[in-house]
């Protein structure tokens, strides 16, 4: 007789199931069953894969990571994780799950806007959330996203619609509590026609368990529409964040987005941007500090499906102690995407003997009538402007740190709310202190 | 001027075909078709050689076996059949005219553009030459002038025969037989190919090149280069040639390893132009080619330079390892496809000495429908303290059916390195054509003066003749073979 053995992916997958999703609209359970279907046919992602590198993840696929509730959350824990001074609607999610006991939201069926859990919008905003769901994760060959797809607990669904301005920030914070958590959050975020939305996404630990964050944020861009999303990575230190971004543009449109990797295990991100309308303007900022030995790789890739369209990058990074920072940004210009302007550039700086930087500024150019560059430099701080510094009586350690906020500051200042700002400002000073 | 006169005229630029075509081959002497280990002892028997170095084919053979074919360049073609491919022929005489007035008027006017000497218009051509023929007997005084100096430069199997310890030490030093899926091939089945060995202290005092022993052999698709400098010594070594090459083979997998000592300087140019295909992408050489230097001690230098604008497919990377300590590697690249050509080309500078240094300069140019691809890897190692690399690759795009991509890898393990990468994809200037319209010269003139200027510090680093015949033959590639 044949034995059945397992793999990992197997056993990986058999951890996540035991989750009932069957109250959920027909629509959406199809979405999940097609995701399982996708898993059949794939496997953890291994370093042969082009895409996969600089990223082993075979620790993720040895580790029995599963769906937890989080049990005694109280107050104070959450606390810790808001952005002070932000005067924003909240929504909380811990190990995935919504808890509306620390969230307020706005669900008025006649209002400007919607920001409610995902699930929620499910039942009571159907016809909003159906378009869109899923609609630009359909990649058969992502593990990770079809992941997500399968197992998503639930997430912020924020709705704006046509001509409408959301009048504050929606802070959405992904908690992790427990030993062992895999949580799936996803965001939908929809801007109609002219509408405009802030939106900053969190996402934390409130211990130091090891733990599997996949999670995907989808944004819809309509035609004329303004949206920002900032996006702060702070678990910790035994933590995997798997991250996908889809946005598509139509056209007219603005779409912003600025990631602050600072701590977890690993982080990968994976933004994919479609600019599916003329006049478009996408951008992408990186602010990447890291220390300790953490992994962290960022993958871009924006498509100029359309003419007349811009799109600016830029990813800086500083690395310490053993830490690796992997850039892999891909801008690919459609044939018909005449007079695309694209700018990619991806600075590093590298401070400890340990530390790693790679980097894979990547164009692919189908038209002619394009201006499309790129940049990567990989350095150090500059000598001559430490000493300068130093001859003005900055002790080394300031003076570094001045030219750390000079250097990175540059795409910082791309975030708007200033209580954001400072709270990612607070991140980096940590980071790079705990080293100094 | 108004636009559609333009794009009239970039269509023309861009739809030239190469008109030299092929010439038919009376057989000699073959090989069984297909490869398995009776044709390389074949092959090997055929050159008479030493036993070690049939086992060094067999070896690599035994590896190809378990190989396969990359995948991953950006460039899509027809497999080649390896096992329909005849892979030993004696060197084919090729149908000759009896005078130049036969040969196809257009050629003639190539040649006259690229300024080729009469004689070597002739064997280029395929016209039946005098045992008198300049060149041969430039050779052979080349030849004496170069023993003289100790410089060994001879084919391969001269090389296996006259001095097998070199040849056994470096075969393969620099690019392994299991390297890659072509050049275990290579290793399994060269044909022969330049040998070149440059003792301790000695400038060559000229540039060497394939040129020179043009009739002496037919070197075939499975080319293999070894080229050594020993301690302070320095040579220019040119391959290929401007002049359309007749080629029937259409897989070309050839190898260039470099071997450079202290202080010791090799400067390697190809000019490449072999039939790329029809314009609609029949035919076609395959060019798949690895080339690769080892900088082995400290201060050694080692430059390559490429003008490519012939082939259907590349896929070719000349490398440089700096392994000496403050060792310098350079990349000048010219690449230009037209009509359906696809050229996935690059360089890697693997850094592994103290201050070493590395330039990148490429400039791709497509026209027509071809897709030029830029991927190039920069790796700094953890010892390689206070290394520096500079890149810049451009691209420059003609016309809207073609495409122009960049691949480059940085990898960096150290903290005291400095890398510099830039890179560009812009179309040709309105404003510049409007310019040299305005100044009287047409707008194909225009195209290829601009082309010149774009890839002006690539060329500079061409030895003199050789940059001038370059320059045309860039503007000939666009302008199509008419000019």
């Amino acid at each position: 007789m044949a034995t059945i053995t397992l793999t990992d992916k197997d056993r990986f997958l058999i951890n996540q199931e035991g989750q009932d999703f069957s109250h959920e609209a027909k629509t959406f359970i199809k979405i999940r069953e097609l995701a399982l279907k996708n898993l059949k046919g794939l496997d953890f992602p291994t370093r042969k894969l082009e895409d996969w590198k600089y990223t082993n993840l075979r620790e993720v696929s040895k580790t029995e990571f599963r769906p937890q509730t989080a049990v005694n959350i109280i107050e104070e824990k959450i606390k810790a994780h808001k952005i002070p001074n932000l005067d924003a609607y909240v929504l909380v999610f811990v190990n995935g799950f919504f808890a509306p006991k620390f969230s307020n939201t706005v669900e008025e069926k006649d209002g400007d806007f919607i920001v409610t859990n995902l699930n929620k919008a499910k039942k009571d905003f159907i016809k909003l959330v159906e378009p869109h769901l899923g609609f630009q994760t359909r990649a058969k060959d992502q593990f990770f996203v079809n992941l997500n797809s399968a197992f998503s607990q639930d997430g912020g669904f924020i709705y704006v619609k046509s001509k409408a301005v959301l009048d504050k920030p929606v802070h959405i914070i992904n908690l992790v509590d427990g030993d062992l958590v895999a949580s799936y959050p996803r965001n939908l975020i929809v801007a109609e026609k002219s509408a405009k939305a802030k939106v900053v996404v969190s996402y934390e630990t409130i211990d130091s368990n090891s733990a599997l964050s996949n999670v995907i944020n989808e944004v819809v861009v309509a035609e004329g529409a303004n949206v920002i999303l900032d996006k702060i990575q702070n678990e910790n230190s035994n933590t995997y964040h798997i991250g996908a971004d889809f946005a598509t543009q139509q056209k007219d449109s603005i779409f912003t987005i600025n990631t602050i990797p600072a701590n977890a295990k690993l982080i990968r991100n994976n933004l994919n941007i479609v600019i599916n309308g003329t006049n478009s303007v996408a951008n992408l900022y990186g602010a990447i500090c890291l220390n300790g030995d953490i992994h962290v790789d960022n993958q871009t890739f924006v498509d100029h499906a359309k003419p007349n369209c811009e799109s600016n990058e830029l990813y800086k990074t500083v690395v310490n102690d053993s830490a690796t920072s992997i850039f892999n940004g891909k801008i690919y210009v459609n044939q018909i995407a005449q007079k695309t302007n694209a700018f990619q550039s991806n600075a590093n700086i590298l401070l400890s003997d340990d530390a790693r930087a790679n980097s894979k500024p990547q164009l692919e150019i189908y038209a002619d009538d394009v201006k499309c560059s790129h940049g990567c430099t990989i350095g150090q701080f500059d000598n001559e402007a430490l000493f300068y510094l130093k001859s003005r009586g900055i002790r080394e350690e300031v003076a570094q740190k001045v030219l750390l906020d000079a250097f990175i500051g540059e795409v910082l200042d791309n975030i708007e709310e200033e209580p954001v700002r400072k709270y990612v400002d607070q991140l980096i000073a940590d980071n790079f202190n705990s080293k100094n | 001027m108004s636009m559609s006169d333009e794009d009239k005229i970039i269509e023309e630029a861009t739809s030239g075909e190469y008109k030299y075509g092929f010439v038919s081959n009376i057989d000699s002497e073959l090989a069984q078709k297909g490869l398995t280990e009776e044709t390389i002892r074949f092959i090997s028997g055929k050159k008479n050689e030493p036993e070690w170095l049939l086992d060094w084919r067999l070896k690599a053979f035994k590896m190809w076996e378990n190989m396969e074919e990359p995948e991953w360049a950006h460039i899509s073609y027809p497999k080649p059949e390896f096992q329909d491919i005849i892979y030993y022929a004696a060197p084919k005489p090729k149908k000759e005219y009896e005078s130049l007035d036969e040969v196809d008027p257009e050629i003639l006017k190539t040649f006259e553009k690229l300024g080729v000497p009469i004689n070597e218009q002739k064997a280029l051509a395929g016209v039946a030459v005098d045992v008198v023929m300049d060149s041969v007997s430039v050779a052979t005084t080349f030849k004496e002038k170069l023993s003289e100096l100790g410089i060994i430069f001879c084919s391969f199997s001269e090389a296996v025969k006259n001095h097998p310890d070199l040849v056994k030490k470096y075969v393969g030093s620099v690019v392994p037989q299991a390297d890659n899926f072509y050049s275990a091939l290579n290793s399994a089945v060269f044909s022969d190919g330049s040998f070149c060995y440059i003792p301790k202290g000695v400038k060559c005092p000229m540039e060497l090149s394939t040129y020179f022993r043009i009739n002496e052999a037919n070197t075939g698709q499975f080319e293999r280069t070894l080229i050594i400098a020993e301690e302070g010594s320095y040579v220019s070594y040119l391959e290929g040639c401007t002049a359309p090459q007749r080629d029937e083979n259409q897989l070309h997998a050839a190898v260039v390893e470099i071997v450079a000592m202290k202080d010791a300087e090799v400067k390697y140019s190809t000019v490449q132009n072999w039939y790329p295909g029809d314009k609609k992408g029949r035919g076609g050489i395959y060019n798949f080619v690895t080339k690769r230097g080892l900088c082995a001690e400290e201060n050694s230098k080692i430059s390559w330079t490429q003008v490519e604008t012939g082939s259907a497919v590349t896929w070719k990377y000349p490398s440089c390892i700096l392994k000496g300590d403050n060792s310098v590697g350079e990349f000048f690249s010219v690449a230009v496809t037209n009509n359906m050509q696809q050229a996935d080309t690059g360089t890697k500078m693997i850094h592994i000495g103290k201050n070493t240094k590395s330039t990148i300069v490429s400039k791709g140019i497509s026209a027509g429908k071809s897709q030029n691809s830029y991927r190039g890897l920069v790796k700094i190692g953890k010892g390689a303290v206070g290394s520096r690399n500079f890149s810049q690759c451009d691209s420059l795009l003609i016309g809207d059916r073609c495409g122009a991509h960049t691949f480059p890898y940085i990898e960096c393990n150290n903290k005291s390195a400095k890398i510099e990468h830039e890179a560009t994809t812009s179309k040709i200037g309105e404003d510049q054509l409007f310019y040299c319209n305005q100044r009287g010269i047409k707008t194909d003139k225009a195209i290829g003066l601009i082309v010149n200027g774009f890839c002006k510090n690539v060329m500079d680093n061409l030895p003199m003749e050789f940059a001038i015949e370059a320059k045309k033959l860039l503007e000939i590639s666009l302008e199509g073979s008419v000019g």
